[in-house]
Order: structure tokens, then sequence, then C-alpha cells
């Protein structure tokens, strides 16, 4: 009966005109809705584009044929012969060379990246990077040049969920933001999701990134070699088995190490202080996709990434860091018809860094975490207007740290195990009324058993009201986090100590409710604008005393509270030989702890209230391209000491008085505003089936001076008299560089 | 100690890692002055006063200098100390200034504190602005090095740690000399043994072997948690001052209304003359 209803609902706008309406979902042959893709009818020459769940409505006379196209999938037709929905599947292009259109677009709460897209950012040493791509879009903001996190809607950087195929992977940062992390060679095809999540995701506050890797080309073999000036990699595509099953691969490797070498040889016998760290980094990325039938899909994936830090200090006295990550999945697909899909996958990560001095001040420690994951799920078009999703997830994750505070001992000695279960079941059903509307509703309910036992319900819901090439939606989402990060410093390092949830604690809750529109305008423009708002609960920091000892951890580990606002405004445009994008995110976030500045609100290091993002591509010829990227963001907040104290050093090797700085409330001192400018020129030199394309650029090319951290030096006047002054230094100026990529 | 002396280490490689990168892009690290705003409020007095058993109480009192005046130590002389060390102790403003340290002191009592006639020592100062400073510290057991073992670079003692498991913090040092003068100095702060009465412990520290080194001061020192915690802090907020990418991290004293340390501490030392009998490893 109800269907009955709906039926009626459905249709009796059909009834009264003369056209009909087409309603249509595209999907990836794994069952995810894309957006973006370009319907045209060139019976009556008019076209539409599918929304963030993949839907689309047509007006056209039947039977209609109608093209599907899109930048990563195979160009379809389909033949519309009467009123009932269909669904049309898409296909992976097998070589992306051919792909010509340029980025996502901003849909209801999420964003497509394509590596096209991640091309059109200019990127500092040629390291190209999703994330750098992330870091341009509204919402999303980096601190600086010093910090690889990034920041979605005044969140903070540890407090967003990496996903290969919906399966969390460990982070797999470098040193710094400057080198790639996740490169659009493999991670050609991501969503970021930064409200109205899917109920299958939960476990972060800020936002959701789930990468589906490239699966290789199964018709023939191909590669691409970068030649990077801190960098080289190589990678390939191609078939394992013809039309059955392929692969992709890359393998990086830096060579920052070898140039700091042949620098320090060159000073050696002076003073050892100059001498420049060695830094060493590598990293690997697999991907395996099976088309065991028509029915059957395996796919495998897997990401290790390993990198060295060794600083001499001394003669005798060395500081070694290692810090490694894994992380693998394999996803079994099995879909008997259209209308339902089962998925089955297993999954693990694992960190591990370590410290060690060897020398006179015996020292060293490690942490590791590890976890496994076997997740479930399943989805079913129980008919026109209904689909349902369910799933069950299990996660055994494990974090262990070491100290070695005897000199004596060569083995790192366990100090801390700590481990934690969880399980997690979720339903959510989209439900679409009319060719207006779609009606999201989602709940996942987790049971964490570790030092603490907690159950969660955190529930979803978003409703789209569509009309033409307008959408508005609203969307609200809690999620949970039960892992708080330990900081070394004030930005996220790959050495930073993640901690679960301890005895009596409860975990961090976000609320957000976010409201967006979105327009295109037939000339290829693209207008979206969003409004946000989350409230957060039992945040987790750790007061200034805190060590990095897990004893200390505890002992020193706040509860507080926050929230988070914004506005964000977004305009595309998208020609022929241009893509032009601007954005523009207002914000404001605050925290409060008891135990912080006398329990008063302050803005976070991260509360960027003003930034924007203009970037264009413009392309001359075939082979010939630019691209800019100007940025301006507020300053952030740092903690300033209010005096200076003469102190007696007792523990200093001079054993004189120093001047300490007293330190009263943290983020108490507004840096300076930041922008810039990024070029790079791409040329392409094709010679038969080999292409070389040369990416020569540049880095803040008017060499604004952004501050990356401030410190204080005293200085004499002209009067002899010492002051102390604060001074900005800028870790990133004008810096050219030049890269090559070769393809075949 | 290790952990404190790392965050310091790490983070000047760490910057300098970052200017190595800058470097190989044939480019420089400029910097730029701040404006100087207001941050907050400053706190009062700055007080240290490390007693020790069978020496003179010296103290020293300055005011907080705030971040934008000009660096002037503000010694204050109108302060009225007192120490209760089974008698009343009265401290008197002086000007002394220690000839190993350059330390200035600037209140000082006549008379020497015998350990015999209290555990605790009581602080209390009164300002002009009749305000009141107080603290309170024990004072540790006697500390003895047991026995010491110089080998190529290296300075071993073992020493009983003490009954009280509460009070196991320690600073060892070994300092190396040339003709009196203070080649190195190398000190690590003992942390790791809260729980361990009355045991034998050997610690080791490194110095930079030298053919003119003709003495080493080997020096234990016995000191309070709050010392140890108050030391702890002093490195990590020096450290901080070297970048915003260091946590700031605050003086934790424990003097009630100002900032600073209030504390006593035993000792023990051995000065041992080089070169080494290099079979005995004693001196010749």
């Amino acid at each position: 009966m109800l269907k009955f209803i709906f039926a009626i609902l459905f249709f009796c706008p059909f009834l009264a005109e003369a056209q009909s309406v087409i309603i249509g979902r595209v999907i990836t042959r794994n069952g995810e809705a894309v957006s973006g893709v370009n319907i045209f009818c060139p019976e009556i020459q008019q076209g539409t584009i599918t929304d963030s769940t993949g839907y689309f409505s047509l007006k056209a006379e039947l039977p209609c044929q109608l093209e599907f196209s899109h930048i990563n999938y195979k160009k379809t037709t389909h033949l519309v012969k009467g009123n009932t929905p269909f669904t049309v599947i898409l296909r992976n292009k097998f070589n992306n060379l051919q792909e010509v259109i340029v980025s996502g677009r901003t849909s209801p709460g999420r964003l497509y990246s394509s590596r096209k897209g991640i091309e059109t950012v200019p990127a500092i040493l040629g390291e190209q990077d999703l994330l750098k791509y992330l870091a341009t879009v509204p919402g999303i903001i980096t601190t600086n040049a010093l910090d690889p996190g990034i920041y979605v809607r005044g969140g903070n950087s540890w407090e967003n969920s990496f996903l290969i195929h919906d399966v969390e992977i460990a982070g797999t940062d470098h040193l710094t933001g400057i080198l790639a992390t996740f490169d659009p060679y493999i991670f050609n095809n991501s969503t970021l999701y930064k409200s109205g999540f899917p109920a299958a995701y939960n476990g972060s506050l800020s936002s959701y990134i789930n990468m589906i890797p490239d699966p290789g080309n199964k018709q023939k073999l191909e590669g691409e070699l970068t030649l990077g000036l801190v960098s080289s990699a190589l990678k390939a595509k191609g078939p394992l088995k013809k039309n059955h099953t392929s692969f992709a691969a890359s393998l990086r490797t830096s060579y920052l190490q070898a140039i700091s070498k042949l620098y320090n040889r060159s000073v050696k016998g002076n003073n050892t202080g100059n001498l420049l760290p060695e830094y060493a980094f590598n990293d690997l990325s697999l991907s395996v996709d099976s088309r065991l039938s028509s029915q059957w899909n395996l796919s495998a994936f897997g990401i290790f990434s390993m990198d060295n830090l060794t600083m001499k200090l001394q003669e005798n006295v060395r500081y070694d860091f290692n810090w490694k990550t894994f992380s693998g999945n394999l996803r079994t697909l099995y879909t008997p018809n259209e209308k339902n899909r089962f998925r089955l996958s297993i999954g693990g990560k694992s960190s591990f860094s370590e410290g060690d001095a060897k020398g006179s001040i015996p020292m060293g420690g490690g942490n590791r975490r590890y976890s496994l994951i076997t997740q479930i799920s399943y989805t079913g078009q129980l008919n026109d207007q209904l689909q349902f999703l369910t799933g069950g997830k299990f996660e055994h994750a494990r974090f262990e740290t070491a100290d070695k505070p005897d000199y004596a001992e060569n083995l790192l000695i366990k100090s801390s195990d700590k481990y934690f279960n969880l399980y997690e079941a979720y339903a959510e059903v989209n439900y679409r009324h009319g060719n207006h509307f779609l009606l999201v509703a989602g709940l996942n309910y987790q049971h964490y058993r570790g030092n603490s036992r907690i159950n969660s319900l955190s529930p979803r819901a978003k409703i789209s009201y569509f009309t033409g090439k307008f959408t508005l939606w609203l969307d609200y989402a809690q999620t949970t986090q039960y892992l708080s990060l330990y900081p070394y410093f004030t930005v996220k390092t790959p050495i930073d100590i993640w901690y679960p949830l301890d005895k009596g604690m409860k975990p961090a809750l976000c609320r957000q409710i976010s409201i967006g529109a979105e327009q295109e305008i037939p000339i290829g423009l693209t207008l979206y604008a969003g409004l946000f708002y989350k409230n957060m609960q039992h945040l987790k920091d750790f007061s200034a005393n805190a060590s990095t000892r897990y004893s200390g951890l505890t002992d020193n580990m706040i509860e507080g509270k926050g929230y988070a606002r914004g506005f964000e405004l977004d305009l595309s445009f998208q020609q022929r030989n241009l893509h032009l994008r601007f954005n523009y995110t207002l914000s404001e976030s605050k925290r409060k702890f008891k135990e912080i500045n006398n329990g008063q609100a302050f803005n976070p290091p991260y509360d960027v209230k003003h930034n924007i993002v203009i970037n264009s591509s413009l392309y001359f010829s075939s082979r010939f391209s630019l691209n800019l990227l100007w940025t301006f963001s507020s300053g952030v907040y740092t903690t300033f000491p209010v005096g200076v104290a003469l102190a007696h050093n007792i523990t200093d090797s001079e054993n004189k008085p120093i001047l300490i700085p007293v330190y009263t409330d943290r983020y108490n001192y507004k840096l300076p505003d930041n922008h810039r400018l990024d070029a790079n020129l791409d040329y392409l030199f094709p010679y038969k089936r080999i292409r070389l394309k040369i990416s020569a650029g540049a880095y803040n090319v008017y060499n604004h001076s952004n501050p990356s951290f401030v410190y204080f030096n005293p200085e004499e006047n002209e009067n002899g008299k010492t002051k102390f002054i604060p001074k900005s230094k800028v870790i990133l100026p004008f810096i050219p560089y030049i890269s090559l990529h070769l393809n075949w | 100690m290790p952990e404190i002396k790392k965050i310091g280490t790490i983070k000047r490689k760490f910057l300098s890692f970052l200017g190595g990168i800058s470097l190989l892009c044939f480019s420089c690290m400029p910097e730029d002055n701040l404006p100087i705003r207001a941050v907050g409020e400053t706190p009062g007095y700055f007080i240290e006063c490390y007693c020790q058993p069978n020496e003179i109480f010296l103290l020293t009192a300055s005011q907080v200098l705030p971040i934008s005046q000009e660096l002037k130590l503000t010694l204050s002389s109108d302060l009225q100390i007192h120490i209760q060390a089974g008698e009343l102790f009265r401290l008197y403003p002086v000007y002394y200034i220690s000839p190993q340290s350059g330390f200035v002191y600037n209140y000082a009592a006549n008379r020497k504190l015998n350990r015999t006639e209290s555990d605790t020592l009581y602080l209390s100062i009164l300002t002009p602005e009749n305000k009141t400073i107080t603290a309170q510290t024990s004072v540790p057991d006697e500390v003895k090095i047991q026995t010491y073992e110089i080998k190529e670079q290296e300075v071993t003692i073992r020493f009983y740690t003490s009954p009280d498991p509460t009070q196991n913090y320690y600073i060892y040092t070994v300092e190396t000399y040339s003709k009196e003068l203070l080649l190195e100095r190398s000190t690590c702060l003992l942390e790791n043994l809260p729980h361990i009465p009355y045991e034998q412990t050997e610690k080791t520290l490194s110095f930079t072997p030298h053919e003119s080194i003709e003495k080493i001061i080997i020096n234990l020192k016995h000191i309070t948690k709050a010392n140890y915690d108050y030391q702890v802090s002093l490195n990590r907020a020096n450290a901080a001052n070297q970048g915003s990418i260091s946590t700031p991290f605050p003086l934790n004293g424990n003097l009630s209304g100002a900032l600073g340390i209030f504390t006593c501490y035993t000792e023990d030392s051995r000065i041992v003359q080089m070169p080494l009998d290099p079979f005995s490893h004693t001196p010749k």
C-alpha cells in the first residue's frame, strides 16, 4: 500500500506534462554514487548533471538515448523507454591520460577529487598530493608549512579519518606539509565528507576522506617516471590477467639524505652544530583489482611508508628517529543483481615510531599502534524510491609505548600496553520523494570496550531538495571519537602519541548541523554557499605540564568543550580552456577547558577567521598550461610569554643564569595574516607513445614573509639597553622548482 | 632529563632540517620582527631559594620583567623574609654574586641551616603591597656516592637510593677541568627511581675526552620532587622560547603567591685528578 502511495505521489506530477521526467541514478560498479556525471540527450540537445547522491532528473520525450560522461569513467549510453527509474553503472577509465575534465565539484557536504583536479594546484617541489588539493576547497585550511595536517571546519587535524575502500588506514605523514602523502596517480578518485556523514562512518569528529585507489589497467601496461628535487617515483598500471585482473603501483624514494650527506661531508671537522639532518623517506602503494565474474569482484590495497631522520649533535651524540606505517585491506564485492550488493572487507593498519639517542644523554622511546578491522555491509534497492544500507564493523586496536631510560639498555622496554575492541552496527535509509526531495536517515551504534566501556548512538539525517540545476540541503550528524593525540610540538608530527580513551572518560562528541545550496548556471558556472555549526563535548587536551610518558599523559589529560561555526562560498567556472575557482570561508572556532586560561574560552591555533583561495588553470594548447593559486588566510593564534625571569638553572651545562619566558595564558597572540601566490607551467612533449611533461614553478612567487614559527631574541638597542624582540621565521620564502614526468 | 633535553634538541634540529630544505632550493630563511602587543598581565615576584644543610640561606627575589620592556633586573629590597627551620631566620637584603655561576642573590641570613633542628623548612615573605608569599620544603636525606668508575669517556657512580621512595630524585653532574678552567659540564636529572627504597643504583654520564683534562668533579645532589618538577619545567619553558612549534610550558614552582622555587638539597662530591691509571681506572 505504501509503495502504491509513493508511486502515485511519484508519478502524479508527470501526468500533466507532455514530456516525461526521466529519473535515474549513476553508480560505480562498487555501488558508490557518482556525482558530477554529465547526462546529455542528443535528440533534444539538453542535459543535466548528477547530484551528490548520483541521482538526476531530465525532461524528455520517450524513448530517449542518454549519454553519460565523467572525468574518471568510461562514456556510456542508455536507452530509456519508460518512466521507471533506473540505475546506470559506470566503469573506470583505463587510461587516465585521456582525462580532459578538470575537477570534481562541491556537493552537499561532500567533495570529489580527481587526478586532474589535483594537478590544477601548483605543488611545491612538484610534490603533488591529494591533501594539498583538499586544502584549497572551502572549509578546509592548513596552518603553516611545518604542519602536514588539514583542519576541517574548525576541527583539529587529528579529527579526520583517512579510508581506503571505506576501511580506515594509518596516517602516512612524512615530515612537514611540503612532502606529498597521497600520490594522485593511485589516489585519483576520492570523496571528502565534512558534514552529513554516511551512517557507515564514525570514529572521527571532523571529516572522512574515502579514497578509491586506481584499479589499474586491464588492457595494457602503462607507466610513469617522476623526477623531482627531493624525490623520484616509479609508477605503473597494467593487467596481471588481461580483462580480468589488473594492478596499479607507485614506488617513491627520496634523495634528501644524499644531499645532506654530501653537505655534511664538505663541512666535516667544523662545528657539528652546522651539520644538516639526514632525512630519508620511501613509500609504496599497490592496488590489485580482479573481476572474478560479472557478480564477484575482489580488490586488495596496501600502502607502506618508511621515514628516517638522523641528527648529529656532536661527534659522539646522535639522534635517530624512525617511523613506519602500513595499511592494507582486502575487499570482496558480490553484486547478484543491480538491486543488491554485499561487501566484506578485512583490513589492518599499523604505525610505529622510534626515537633513540647514542651519546652522552641516554634516552629513547617508541610508540606502536596497530588495528585489525573487519567490515561487512549490504546495500539493497528495495524499490525505485527506497534504498537500504546496513552493515557492521569490528576493530581490535592496540597501543604500545616504550621508554628506555637506562643507558645500558639496547632494547626498547614496553612500558605501556593499551587496547580496545570496537563493535559497530549501522543502518541507513535513502528515500527519494518525487523528483525534488531526497531524504537520508541513518543510525550508527558503537560499543567501545577498553579501559572504559561506552555505548554510543550517533544519528544522521539529511534532506535535499533539487530542482533543475539548483540543490538545497540540510543535514545533521553526530560523531564520536575515542582517540586523542598527544603532540610533541604545537604542530602535528609523525612521532606524536595516539592515546585511547582512559578509565572513566567519555568519548569526544561532535554534533554538526549544516545547510547548503548550489546553483549551476549553463555558461559553466557553479555557485555553492553553505553554513555550518558544530557543538563539541568531552574534547581532549593535555595540561601544559604533560610529559611524553604514558603515565604523565593519563594524569594530565583534560576534558573540555567547544564549538565551530562558519560560512563557505565557492564559485567555479569551467570553459574549454579555462578553469577558475574562487572560494571564501569565514569561520570561528572556540575551545574551553577548565585547566586552560582560567577556564576562559580561547581560539585554538587552527582557528582561521578568513580564508580565500583563487585557483586557475589556463590551457594555452594541448601541450601548454599554466596553473595559479593565490591563498590568503588570517593569522592564527600562538602563545607568547608575558614576561621573563632571571633563573638559576642548576641543571644547565654552563651553570649560568638564564632568562626564562613566563607563560600564563595559551594562544594570547595573533600572528600576521598569510598570503602567497604559487604558479607552475606544464609543457608536454609527446613522442610516439611516450609523453614527457616538464613542470616548472615557484612557491610564494612574490616572496611574502609568511611566519612559520616565532621566537624571541634579546637585542641591544642604540642606548645599550637589551630588549626581547619577537621574531617570525619564514621557512618557505620564494622557492623555484622543476620536475619531470615521463609517461608511457 | 632525557625528555627535556630531547625536546629542545629535536626542535632545533627539526627547524634546521626545514632550513636545509630551503637551502637546497637556493633560498634563505628570512625573518621579520613582530609587533609587541598586550598579551596579558605579568605575574609579580620571582623567588628562588636553594637551601643546603651547613650552608647559609641565600635567596633571590626579583620582579618578573614584562616582555615588552627593556631588560633590567629589578631586585626587590623591601620584602620581609623569614624562614622557619626549627628556629626563625630573618633574611636581610644583600648583594652577592656567586663567583662560580655569576648568579645574583639579594637576601641572606647570617647563620647556617642545621639539619638536625628540622626536617621541614617554611618560607614566609611579606611584600610592600601587603601580600604574603609562602612555601615549604622538606630536607632530603643525606646522599653518598658509594663508588665511582671512570672508563674512557664515561663516569659511572653507584649510590643507595633514599629509604623514602617518594623522595628519590637526584641530579648527577660531571665536570671536567683543565688548569682550573671548566671544560665541560654534563648533567642528568634522575627521575626514574621514585619507588625503589634503599637500593644500590648505578648511573653513567659521558664526557668528551681530552688530553688536557686535569680534574673531574663528580657531584650527586639529592633533591625534592618539587625541585625536580621545577627543573623540568625550567628546561621546557626555556626550550619553548626557541620557536612556537614547541608547546609552551609554565614554571612548576612550589610558591604560593609568586613564581619560583623554595627547596632544599643535599649533595656529595668526588674530585678525581687525571690522568687515570689505565689499568685500575683510578688516579695515578
